[in-house]
């Protein structure tokens, strides 16, 4: 029999305004961010793809009894789902009240604070997790770092904060060959679930017939794959994006179609569906993950390069992190959330200047026209925050 | 008169001075007929053959005929990136202008830099008249000293030589054209640029709080020694860790000066403002606390002049012409960031200096005027018809 651990992550970033030069500490009060850039994307994908698949797994937890569901979604996405679309709240806290959907920690900034600040990071998580906890009355057991970023820092950190486990990718240079759907564990103990990116990626990126040489993936197809591969003490973990369903690959591909038939045959076969923590309990423990670099589930790099791949990214981070203690110190209030929303990864991944595929990924989720304006951009932000800190500090 | 890049589309200083040229000549009494390029890119096919205007200074009226043309202002500048052959493209405009010529009477041709200058070589030949070429800025100046591009550089000797007098938009000019292109002296006529005077009450609104403020106006080209005034701002963030430094401009070097920017850890303290222009440029100067050029060659340098007419203390490159206009303007090699650096740390910490320099260089620039350049230009027109008398 086989078991698989479907994870989804829901994300969606608080998208700067346009800044210019003479907004930067203008004291005007504006709003850092742009209500209707973001509104008009969140109800976008909640139309294409939050919503119809949050009815269909809604549909599946009601028909099979063997299937379950684990996601990961950030405050601020969370945020933005209760203002533009209450629909896809409502639908998300049925899926809790079936008692088959697992909801994971994470950071509510969907942040690097992680690689940079252990307060800042254990803050944030805190702050995700009292969030879940209101909405949906879970408190997650399992973590997830944003983008999956793992290092053995990381792990130990999530270790002490009391979770029984981690999701990171399954990377081919720290796996050297190992099945990535066993459970490892960190050098300090913690176990991990790790993403099996080739069959996740058969959806999320190959599904479509446009990018597959043959035609589009049947559920028989891969319902076959998943069978006929895996051992009885093996979980297959399938990571990715939610938007993969009617976003990334847009409902006329088929891929509503597909997933549903895929989860029902699965089921029809005699596999089961498990969430993260009952993974991390059914697969056997297959030896060490043990990387002192990151390691994340972006790009071909599999690595933290898609943030800190040049120096504007590298610069801009540190800056960022610089300020925290006299930022927190301002007790401002609103300085404070502007500050933390700046520290969403999707901020820097909007700087990356790596070209080749990647780049186009990271271009169709940007909003700027190249990387350098979004640096631009975020510099404008950044500066202003840094002026409005001076103003408190002055008058203070 | 045959321009290239006129406001409200210019990119450049090029544009405010041909513009500041025609009216004041215009408002002076001359008919002025000015042809100007029109931009069709590459790929499009060439609708637009010519097209003609009317623009009003002062009540009256000159005409402009656009000619479409495949030509950009600065391309010379990125010619890697120009989508065609440049040197074609120039010639094929400058048949187009004689063909328009037809329908236009005149008495002199007055022409600006390297593309116009095959469109004078024509007209002078088939009409007999005289050729004036204005001089703003050289290959020379544009590559900074490093590699001209030869088909450009050909071409601008070729008016340097042909033209019956130049006119060079500073001393800085006329020393560089006849000590790099062998241009005989006695050919050439100083005219510095005027300048129209900016409102005062332009200044919009604050930002930049309480912050110093240092700004940079230009392209972000090698001309104008981006580089330099990102290794002023280095050392001066060291001393005045909230200064912020303001580039306005766009230009080839872009990227490069933005990676060289998070290479010296500026992110908060150098910022990207655009090329921005009317209101919002004066805005920029009157917050501004400094003005630096630091260019590596500047036949003149406008914008100099624009901080000064607002008051604001000005450090600028010796390799520049504005310098004349400005004497109380402070001077420094171009590569001598250290001495800028220390300038500007002196002038943040001494505001009563600071000040008292802001205000004699605002008396400065306002002896500095169109009418008294239009002036000169008359009689540089008068002596140029002689010869043809």
């Amino acid at each position: 029999m086989t078991k698989v651990c479907l994870y989804f992550q829901i994300h969606q970033p608080w998208r700067l305004a346009p800044v210019t030069i003479f907004d930067v500490g203008a004291g005007d009060g504006r709003s850092m961010t742009d209500e209707m850039v973001n509104k008009t994307v969140l109800q976008k994908v909640a139309d294409k793809s939050y919503v119809p698949m949050l009815k269909l797994l809604n549909k599946l937890l009601a028909d099979e009894e063997q299937f379950s569901v684990t996601f990961s979604i950030t405050g601020v996405a969370l945020e933005q789902l209760q203002t533009f679309s209450p629909e896809a709240i409502e639908l998300l806290k049925r899926i809790s009240r079936t008692g088959r959907a697992e909801f994971l920690s994470e950071t509510y900034y969907h942040s690097l604070a992680s690689l940079y600040s252990p307060i800042e990071f254990l803050h944030q998580v805190q702050k995700h997790r009292n969030l879940i906890n209101n909405l949906f009355g879970q408190s997650p057991t399992v973590f997830r770092n944003t983008e999956l970023i793992y290092s053995n820092y990381i792990a130990k950190m999530v270790m002490l904060m009391g979770y029984v486990g981690m999701l990171t990718e399954g990377a081919d240079k720290i796996l050297r060959g190992r099945s990535p759907s066993r459970v490892f564990v960190a050098p300090c103990g913690l176990p991990l679930l790790l993403k099996h990116y080739q069959l996740s990626d058969d959806i999320a990126f190959r599904f479509s017939a446009s990018s597959r040489s043959s035609e589009p993936l049947t559920a028989s197809t891969f319902t076959h794959w998943i069978n006929s591969s895996f051992a009885d003490d093996e979980v297959v973990n399938l990571f990715m994006d939610f938007e993969t369903f009617g976003e990334h690959q847009w409902a006329d591909t088929g891929i509503f179609d597909f997933f549903y038939h895929f989860v029902r045959e699965m089921i029809g076969s005699g596999s089961k569906f498990v969430s993260a923590t009952r993974a991390l309990s059914d697969a056997s423990v297959s030896g060490y993950f043990d990387s002192n670099e990151p390691v994340s589930w972006a790009d071909t790099d599999r690595d933290i390069t898609a943030w800190r791949g040049n120096r504007q990214q590298v610069d801009s981070l540190a800056k960022i992190y610089r300020i925290e203690e006299a930022i927190l110190d301002s007790k401002d209030d609103k300085l404070i959330e502007d500050w933390r929303r700046l520290q969403t990864s999707d901020h820097y991944y909007y700087m990356c200047t790596k070209w080749s595929n990647d780049g186009d990924v990271h271009a169709y989720f940007s909003h700027y026209s190249s990387p350098y304006e979004a640096y631009v951009n975020f510099n404008n932000a950044y500066t202003d925050i840094k002026i409005r800190l001076n103003q408190i500090n002055k008058n203070g | 008169m045959i321009g290239w890049e006129y406001p409200p589309k210019n990119s450049g200083g090029l544009g405010v001075a041909c513009k500041g040229i025609v009216e004041h000549l215009v408002d002076s009494g001359f008919v002025v007929t000015l042809i100007l390029p029109k931009f069709t890119s590459h790929e499009s096919p060439e609708s637009l053959v010519s097209e003609t205007e009317f623009f009003t200074t002062k009540g009256k009226n000159y005409k402009v005929i656009y000619l479409s043309s495949r030509i950009t202002p600065y391309a010379s500048c990125d010619l890697d990136n120009y989508g065609g052959n440049l040197i074609d493209d120039v010639y094929d405009y400058a048949k187009k202008v004689l063909d328009c010529i037809n329908e236009v009477n005149f008495d002199l041709i007055h022409i600006h830099d390297w593309l116009t200058v095959p469109v004078g070589i024509l007209l002078k030949e088939k009409y007999q008249k005289p050729l004036v070429m204005h001089v703003h800025s050289t290959e020379y100046d544009r590559t900074a000293a490093g590699a001209p591009a030869a088909d450009v550089s050909e071409i601008e000797k070729r008016g340097f030589f042909v033209a019956d007098l130049l006119v060079a938009v500073s001393g800085y000019t006329k020393s560089l054209l006849v000590e790099h292109y062998s241009v005989p002296e006695n050919k050439i006529r100083v005219v510095h640029n005027g300048i129209d005077r900016i409102d005062d009450n332009s200044y919009l609104g604050d930002f930049l709080g309480g912050v110093p403020v240092i700004i940079f106006v230009g392209r972000l080209t090698i001309q104008k020694g981006p580089e330099y005034f990102l290794r002023v701002a280095r050392l001066v963030v060291d001393r005045h860790p909230d200064a912020i430094f303001v580039f306005a401009g766009d230009g080839d070097l872009f990227r490069e000066v933005i990676e060289s920017s998070a290479i010296k850890e500026l992110t908060g303290n150098v910022l990207f403002a655009g090329f921005l222009r009317g209101a919002q440029k004066d805005n920029l100067y009157h917050r501004a606390d400094i003005f630096v050029m630091p260019s590596v060659s500047e036949p003149y340098g406008l914008v100099a002049l624009e901080a000064a007419q607002i008051g604001r203390p000005v450090i600028i490159s010796k390799t520049s012409g504005v310098a004349e206009s400005l004497p109380s303007a402070i001077t420094v090699d171009y590569w001598d960031t250290d001495l800028m650096a220390k300038y500007v740390n002196e002038l943040l910490d001494d505001k009563e200096r600071s000040i008292f320099l802001g205000q004699n260089l605002k008396k400065e620039s306002e002896l500095v005027t169109w009418d008294r350049s239009v002036d000169q230009l008359k009689n540089i027109y008068q002596e140029a018809s002689q010869i043809y008398d």
